[in-house]
């Protein structure tokens, strides 16, 4: 009796599993941030067409490339077959076995994407993830009739020139993506391992940070970040550090005035120095657990082409990684989009930061900003930054 | 005299605070009728008024489907309130008129369960719903929103406590079953401890996104109003959608605060009903 | 017979008689075992280790693909086990039920009585057992979805499972109290850490609680006060502020106290009475994250007051002004035992709900400002926002859990004490 049951049972499960398996069409979950739902679904539709003789059934989800790495991690089984995410998630996404290998059409992808793009996603030497965006970074925006090209080449010029405008101007230090541009502008950020090696309280590191202060104490800069920028600039800032995707908003404020351009120089330890920052990329991954691996790196790869890299361009002005894109005239007519390329000759990877990194540097900006640095302590905070950014 | 000086004083010292808390409220709905877009502006009148914002909230759902999400959390609202209150009355009924071994100790656990931080729970919940195959769902939302009823007991239980015994007992000579004086006589002369538990139960839903954006996974048409105006706000979208984040919000606590100032009167009752008896 | 009972459950009632019983015993045990025999058994076996194979690839040339062979998810593994370890103590106490009533029904039967019917049984638990009824489906409830996360909560305080162990690529295993030992002493930069932020969380719910009950208190006086017009109104005001979600709220809240918010604009630009913003969320964000909780949770305390002040028997107040006593005397003697009796059990709850307010928290600050005094953690983080983050920013899960478990004995060992301590619930049972 109970062999029956147990029997009808199994009998019962394997039938509903074949009922599953006979399907023939091909399931695949797409996440990617919001704004770009509309476009991920012509992506599906001119995909499909490519391939008339399979079905396919593609689903989104509204997930952003910041949010990825935790919404993955949660249960990779589960999570999308593709995914967008941003570059600094990219080493615990492998360390994490969440990646499949980029390997089919290796060479193409390689060759169309810029090297910088094609060096973040590689990690030992292995390909782990698509370019598709070569825009996450940050650079100068301006008031023209306030700060003149030349003025804005270095921070000491635009302090002068806001200051008799009466003017300020933003620069987020308590931001720590952007706090980097100081701390990198002489000094390295590395791996050892999984470990996080930055050299931020050496001797330049330390002249940094008083530049950093001596900005703050300028009179002319004001804390703040993409909010205050882009409310603030034409009337009461001459300027700022800012983003892609506050072009729109601040050009549409400052019409023929506007301005951009890469990271001033500043005065660190009596020359000048260019500012650095960091560059990212938004990468597609395809998920290590997905029942279609061939199908979703194929989707993967014309996801992040030429065509559909123009089209995103076209459509939300995203900066391209594929070099033909980046070549095609509106791209490079985009002033945003050049300020961001000029920048990028002196940025870092934000693909080598790890987790810790943000906390005690934001902590650092944060004290600059409380003013609660001086020559007595500034030493010890760094040295303490540097050491927790290293691990606990 | 000197006692009607004071009492304009005291007047207008309520006037003063009155604008303190109002303040964040009348910013939001002044704000929902901007006209000029823009994410938070720093001057504090708009300089254009317009319905716009809650015409788009409603018309424009190309990208965020916001009466779809009032709609799912309605629902998910309603269902999970009704069952919570089933449950908590339950709960509270057998530990202020049962008398059974462990009681004592069962009590004691279930305020110890309470206690626990439960953000770091949050991924075993969505597992054991993916087990059971109601993950992305509002069922799924509804039952974990509603499951954990019972550590919320102690409220409801006092106000049984102060129901006299004596009405159970005539009723039992009468021949009526435990279960009948549960549903028949002390459901219905407990008005103010419901209404208390149902309020409660149905705002929690409106504020939730932690829950609700891991069980959802980006499902966007099972977001509740929450996660989805979280959306509106997220960097990209924050300046062109500001404006209608606020309508949104307004909207959702439209609802809310009727309820509120409907029930005002059986929500005092309750919890000081409840809480004299501890 | 008695034997084939330990094998066969329900055997034994089915053979005295109590066939429907004898069924649903048998039918819980043939799906246990197959429970066990498809999910539960390889879980249990897995469970000792969290996992004994490892995600690894194989290069498939045709398809010119690195093919992930999937190995065992920790994560799962752990969750699964608690789930299979519950199902199973679910099935013990089911199986000595079973002896139990077995035996019973035999010693029934050998004293010549009829054990009770299927009928009689549902009549028992209709009546004298009716707790049975009403507690099985909100423990049920409780246990699959705050139980059993809480269980794999804890549990995963005792492993490794932080960024270098992360499931499905790694396994993580059990490693025993290392984890607390490198909180509570092991690595002074996290336990000073720790200690640190555990000072600001109880001061800040000793604060915030108090702060709340007396401001709100003293605003029901202030309005129930004779000769103050349209109480209701006033009531509402502040009530009103209770139907917007938190979340919007706070944010607001957050943005007009930035340094160019509306406050500051206001202070500067309409009224001129300072010259510098005042930054409220900087140096000084503890004092401001208390007075934001102030905004949330007066209208809260407002509310029960009232109720309470309207309740207070004015037999009481006749007398004491009788005995020729002021107002003062009158709050003292009267108002304030009365309140703080009848009140107590709420106070204490609003202190634990303190020691763990993520939300005022997350929702004002989310632990900001940053400070290198602290690791990782915010001049305002609480012990519960400082865990989230460690467990979102840094996948530090296992010391996020461990953090939890240490939140968790403070508060359960005050609320506890105090619940049991406190004078009107030993009164319980007075209106019996």
């Amino acid at each position: 009796m109970k062999k029956l049951v147990a029997f009808a049972i199994v009998a019962m499960i394997a039938l509903g599993f074949t009922a599953c398996g006979n399907d023939d069409t091909v399931d695949l979950l797409v996440w990617g941030p919001l704004g770009n739902q509309e476009f991920l679904n012509i992506a599906a539709e001119r995909f499909a067409q490519m391939h008339p003789d399979t079905t396919f059934n593609f689903t989104f989800g509204v997930v952003g490339e910041g949010d990825a790495l935790e919404r993955v991690l949660e249960d990779p089984a589960s999570a999308a077959d593709i995914f967008a995410f941003a570059d600094d998630q990219l080493r615990d996404f492998v360390n994490a076995g969440v990646l499949y290998e980029v390997t089919r059409n290796i060479a193409d992808i390689r060759a169309r994407n810029m090297d910088s793009a094609v060096y973040i996603a590689t990690l030992d030497g292995r390909m782990w993830a698509y370019p598709q965006t070569a825009d996450n970074g940050y650079f100068w925006y301006y008031d023209s009739s306030v700060i003149s090209s030349d003025d804005v080449l270095t921070l000491d010029g635009i302090i002068e020139a806001s200051l008799a405008a009466n003017r300020r101007f933003t620069f987020p230090i308590d931001v720590a993506w952007v706090t980097a541009s100081w701390f990198l502008a002489q000094g390295s950020l590395g791996l050892d391992g999984d470990r996080q090696v930055v050299d931020f309280n050496n001797a330049h590191g330390l002249a940094a940070a008083h530049a950093m202060i001596a900005m703050a104490e300028s009179g002319a800069w004001q804390a703040g970040w993409a909010e205050e920028l882009v409310e603030g600039i034409g009337t009461t800032l001459s300027g700022g550090v800012g983003g892609t995707w506050m072009a729109a908003d601040i050009q549409a404020t400052l019409g023929e005035n506007f301005g951009v351009t890469k990271l001033p120089t500043a005065t660190i330890g009596g020359r000048q120095v260019q500012l650095s920052s960091f560059m990212g990329t938004k990468l597609v991954g395809v998920n290590s657990q997905t029942e279609h691996p061939v199908y979703a790196m194929d989707f993967a790869d014309f996801l992040t082409g030429e065509e559909m890299q123009l089209l995103s361009f076209e459509m939300n002005q995203i900066g391209p990684s594929n070099i033909a894109v980046a070549q095609h005239p509106s791209v490079l007519a985009n002033p945003a989009l050049a300020a961001l390329a000029y920048q990028s000759m002196y940025a870092f990877p934000q693909r080598d930061v790890q987790g810790s990194y943000w906390g005690p540097v934001e902590a650092f900006g944060t004290h600059v900003v409380n003013g609660e640095v001086n020559t007595l302590n500034i030493q010890d905070l760094l040295d303490e930054m540097v050491a927790q950014i290293m691990g606990h | 005299m000197r006692k009607k000086v004071g009492l304009v004083f005291s007047h207008v010292f309520l006037a003063i605070l009155s604008i303190v808390w109002l303040l964040p409220i009348a910013w939001l709905v002044m704000h929902s009728f901007r006209e000029e877009p823009g994410a938070f502006v720093s001057y504090v009148i708009p300089r254009g008024f317009t319905f716009q914002n809650y015409i788009n909230l409603f018309t424009d759902t190309h990208l965020f489907n916001f009466p779809l999400w009032f709609w799912n959390t309605l629902r998910v609202a309603i269902a999970s309130c009704l069952i919570t209150s089933v449950l908590v009355l339950m709960v509270s009924y057998v530990f202020s008129r049962l008398r059974f071994t462990m009681r004592r100790a069962y009590m004691n656990l279930l305020l110890i369960i309470g206690m626990f931080p439960g953000v770091m729970a949050l991924v075993a919940i969505f597992h054991v719903l993916n087990l059971i195959g109601l993950t992305q769902s509002l069922v799924g939302l509804t039952l974990v929103y509603s499951a954990g009823a019972a550590t919320g007991f102690l409220i409801a239980k006092g106000f049984f406590d102060t129901i006299p015994r004596s009405i159970d007992e005539a009723a039992t000579i009468d021949g009526a079953s435990k279960n009948d004086i549960f549903w028949k006589i002390t459901l219905p002369i407990s008005r103010p401890i419901i209404t208390y538990t149902l309020i409660i139960s149905f705002i929690a839903p409106w504020g939730d996104f932690m829950l609700s954006s891991i069980l959802m996974r980006g499902n966007q048409e099972r977001f509740t109003v929450a996660v989805g105006l979280r959306q509106m706000i997220e960097r990209e979208t924050v300046s062109a959608y500001f404006t209608q984040f606020c309508a949104g919000a307004v909207i959702v606590a439209i609802p809310l605060m009727t309820l509120f100032l409907l029930t005002q009167r059986f929500y005092v009752e309750g919890i000081v009903g409840g809480a004299s008896k501890g | 017979m008695a034997i084939l009972n330990f094998f066969v459950m329900g055997s034994r009632c089915a053979y005295y008689g109590q066939r429907a019983k004898g069924a649903l015993f048998f039918v819980a045990q043939v799906v246990f075992i197959l429970f066990m025999a498809f999910f539960g058994a390889n879980n249990l076996l897995l469970f000792r280790t969290l996992g004994a194979t490892e995600q690894h690839t194989v290069w498939d040339e045709a398809l010119q693909i690195n093919r992930v062979i999937r190995g065992d998810n920790s994560m799962i593994v752990l969750i699964f086990g608690v789930l299979t370890i519950v199902a199973c103590i679910a099935f013990i106490v089911l199986y000595v039920m079973n002896i139990r009533m077995g035996n019973k029904a035999a010693r029934m039967v050998a004293a010549g009585e009829s054990p009770p019917s299927f009928k009689e049984d549902l009549y028992t638990l209709w009546h004298d057992k009716y707790h049975v009824v009403l507690l099985t489906l909100p423990t049920i409830g409780l246990v699959l979805f705050t139980v059993i996360p809480l269980i794999f909560m804890i549990l995963m305080a005792f492993t490794n499972f932080d960024r270098m162990n992360q499931p499905p690529g790694r396994l993580f295993t059990w490693v025993g109290l290392d984890n607390f030992r490198e909180i509570t002493y092991a690595n002074p930069r996290l336990s000073n850490t720790f200690f640190s932020i555990l000072r600001w969380t109880l001061t800040w719910a000793v604060i915030a609680t108090f702060s709340n009950y007396i401001g709100g208190m003293a605003l029901a006086l202030f309005i129930n006060k004779k000769g103050i017009r349209f109480k209701a109104m006033w009531r509402s005001f502040f009530v009103v502020t209770i139907a917007v979600p938190q979340f919007v709220s706070l944010l607001v809240l957050r943005q007009l106290l930035n340094d160019n918010g509306t406050v500051n604009v206001i202070l500067m630009n309409y009224l001129g009475w300072i010259d510098e913003p005042i930054r409220f969320w900087g140096t000084h964000a503890r004092t401001t994250v208390l007075l934001a909780n102030l905004w949330v949770g007066i209208p809260f305390t407002l509310l029960i007051t009232t109720g309470i002040l309207m309740n207070i028997p004015e037999e009481l107040y006749e007398s004491a002004k009788l005995d020729g006593a002021g107002p003062i005397m009158t709050f003292r003697k009267i108002t304030l035992p009365y309140m703080l009796f009848i009140t107590t059990p709420y106070l204490i709850s609003q202190f634990v709900g303190n020691l763990n307010n993520f939300n005022v928290i997350w929702l004002t600050t989310a632990g900001q400002p940053l400070t290198l005094e602290l690791y990782q953690a915010g001049r305002t983080d609480l012990l519960i926002t400082w865990l989230y983050s460690l467990a979102v920013n840094e996948q530090d899960f296992r010391l996020a859990a461990t953090i939890g478990i240490l939140v968790f004995i403070v508060v359960a060992t005050f609320s506890l004490i105090s619940f049991n301590l406190l004078a009107s619930r030993k009164r319980e049972e007075e209106f019996s």
